[in-house]
């Protein structure tokens, strides 16, 4: 007995009945904690408040044996032999950095996460690209902005143009060099170059400093906790969230005078 | 909320203070003196364990952190997944309640409406007399569960060394006396652990036998009662078969089982000792002589 062969039309059908039958089977899973929700989907600047913070580890400082006393106004006090972040001065220079941000995004500006440790890359990379700025987790290559005309013209192509017959010719033109207008830098101490060369060329940085590092190396530092990996995500993940509002807030302005444009 | 207070409450700074260091130096093999730590499996791959660095992959669940920092930017930490292990192989061996479980039948009993946790008790057991402690568990349940708990006990509570050249040779043997009045009823007539004779090769090598969980023998008997004794036979009366620390004399543990002897001493039962193996009879009577008997003449074949 041969098997009954079905035309393409009942074949969908069925799968489509099919689909209708197991529609209905299963249970809706609740959302639940993942360690990666926050850089797939990061907490916008509305819901920042300190239990989010101190959930995310950011009050948990260096040992006691190895600190700058620059950080001395960051401190709330020590236990177990480190010292422990006051999160009320953490949110105020957070949100210093969020309107630092928001300004720059404003203006369509070009910003660059920097993050080199293990663990770090899925964060920044993630945050450069809803950002719409750039994004370094390997190394920082010296020179890269103090001598951008040696390292920055060996990294850059060349400008193509047509010729009269439609063939593309390379012309003597270069690209111009590209400066950032604004760094974030997950871990200052082990980029020091990286803030040492921002600070030469006039780019203002925004930097997680620990009570190890120097509070002077970056221009707007976030006193919080740069070694855990759940504080970092929050924290490049808050930044980017505010980016990514300006630009929507800009497309949505610019929707706006569409309708209104004469014709 | 101010920082303060959200920093009092959180779980990180509500982590107890290490126990003080013992006399002896190989005390905190025995004595867990750090909380221990885990962490879900997604985020202890990626070294998330909620402490101020990320650590690297280890293979342990569970861990006691000492140090979070140190001068040379590390965290000292080490495994305690054996005391985590032996608290819940006594939690299932059914000796002690878990306390999560009675935390889920406090909530059961605010559904069910129903005003004390004794109440449930009282549908397995009618004849419960009040004053018996509610530390320990109670069967209400036929032999096979019981049963179950003997090979939980002898396979997992021992330890894997075993060497004749240790201080200390830590075999443990459980011997079921199954010739008990409260065999037919129950399955189960008692449970010892055989303690075998400490080797000491010097005044200053010395330590404690064993823990206070492992000093315990038990018998149930035909109404349901369980008799918790602390075992004491004329080989261990000099090798410190008491507890010989503070804590441990003042732990609960102690005590519920100081209290249940001295509610069991009122009962005249006798009590003979066949090579360190410790039986209990229950009230002299013509029927229980006859059975005393039988588990006599079983007990010398054993042997």
């Amino acid at each position: 007995m041969l098997s009954r062969k079905l035309s393409p039309e009942q074949l969908v059908a069925r799968r489509l009945k099919i689909r209708d039958w197991n529609h209905k089977i299963g249970a809706v899973v609740a959302p639940h904690y993942s360690p990666t929700l926050s850089i797939r989907n990061p907490a916008p600047p509305s819901q920042l408040s300190l239990p989010l913070l101190l959930s995310s580890g950011a009050h948990l400082g260096h040992s006691t044996s190895i600190w700058n006393p620059y950080t001395q106004p960051f401190i709330y006090g020590k236990r177990e032999g480190i010292h422990i972040i006051s999160l009320d001065q953490t949110m105020v220079y957070l949100r210093r950095a969020i309107s630092v941000v928001r300004s720059i995004a404003k203006e369509n500006g070009i910003i660059l996460f920097i993050g080199t440790r293990n663990g770090q890359k899925d964060s920044v990379v993630a945050a450069a690209k809803r950002a719409r700025g750039y994004h370094i987790f390997d190394r920082w290559l010296p020179g890269l902005l103090t001598n951008a005309r040696e390292v920055q013209g060996k990294l850059g192509g060349s400008i193509l143009c047509k010729d009269n017959r439609g063939k593309l010719i390379q012309t003597d033109k270069k690209p111009s060099y590209v400066f950032p207008d604004l760094m974030v830098i997950l871990n200052p101490l082990e980029n020091k170059s990286a803030c040492l060369e921002a600070q030469k060329t006039h780019v203002p940085t925004i930097g997680i400093i620990d009570t190890d590092a120097d509070p002077r190396m970056v221009t707007y530092p976030i006193p919080a906790n740069d070694d855990s990996l759940r504080c970092t995500d929050l924290i490049a993940g808050l930044l980017s969230r505010v980016a990514e509002q300006e630009y929507q807030k800009a497309n949505q302005a610019f929707e706006k005078d569409k309708f209104t444009l004469p014709l | 909320m101010s920082f303060a207070q959200i920093l009092r409450g959180s779980r990180a700074m509500a982590s107890p203070k290490c126990l003080p260091e013992s006399n002896y130096s190989t005390s905190h093999l025995r004595f867990p003196r750090l909380q221990s730590i885990t962490s879900k499996k997604n985020s202890r791959a990626r070294g998330d364990w909620g402490l101020k660095r990320t650590l690297p992959k280890i293979k342990t669940r569970y861990i006691c952190v000492r140090q979070q920092d140190s001068l040379y930017k590390q965290a000292d930490f080490q495994s305690s997944a054996k005391f985590v292990r032996l608290v819940r192989n006594w939690f299932d061996a059914g000796f002690v309640r878990d306390p999560s479980e009675v935390a889920l039948l406090q909530e059961l009993l605010k559904e069910t409406g129903l005003k004390d946790t004794r109440d449930i008790n009282k549908v397995f057991s009618p004849s419960k007399q009040s004053d018996e402690n509610d530390n320990f568990r109670r069967y209400g349940v036929s032999g096979g569960i019981q049963y179950s708990n003997v090979p939980l006990i002898n396979s997992r509570v021992t330890p894997n060394c075993e060497s004749n050249c240790s201080n200390i040779r830590r075999r443990l043997t459980a011997h079921i006396i199954s010739s008990d009045a409260s065999t037919a009823y129950y399955g189960l007539g008692g449970l010892i652990l055989r303690l075998p004779r400490t080797v000491v090769f010097n005044r200053n090598r010395s330590s404690p036998l064993f823990s206070q969980e492992q000093r315990i023998s038990y018998t149930v008997y035909k109404n349901g009662r369980l008799r918790l004794v602390p075992f004491s036979g004329p080989e261990l009366e000099t090798h410190l078969a008491y507890p010989s620390e503070d804590s441990e004399v003042e732990s609960f543990f102690n005590r519920d089982i100081q209290l249940v002897a001295k509610r069991d001493s009122s009962l005249d039962a006798p009590v003979s000792y066949q090579r360190g193996i410790m039986k209990f009879f229950m009230a002299p009577s013509q029927t229980s002589n006859n059975e005393a008997n039988s588990s006599e003449k079983d007990n010398l074949s054993n042997s």
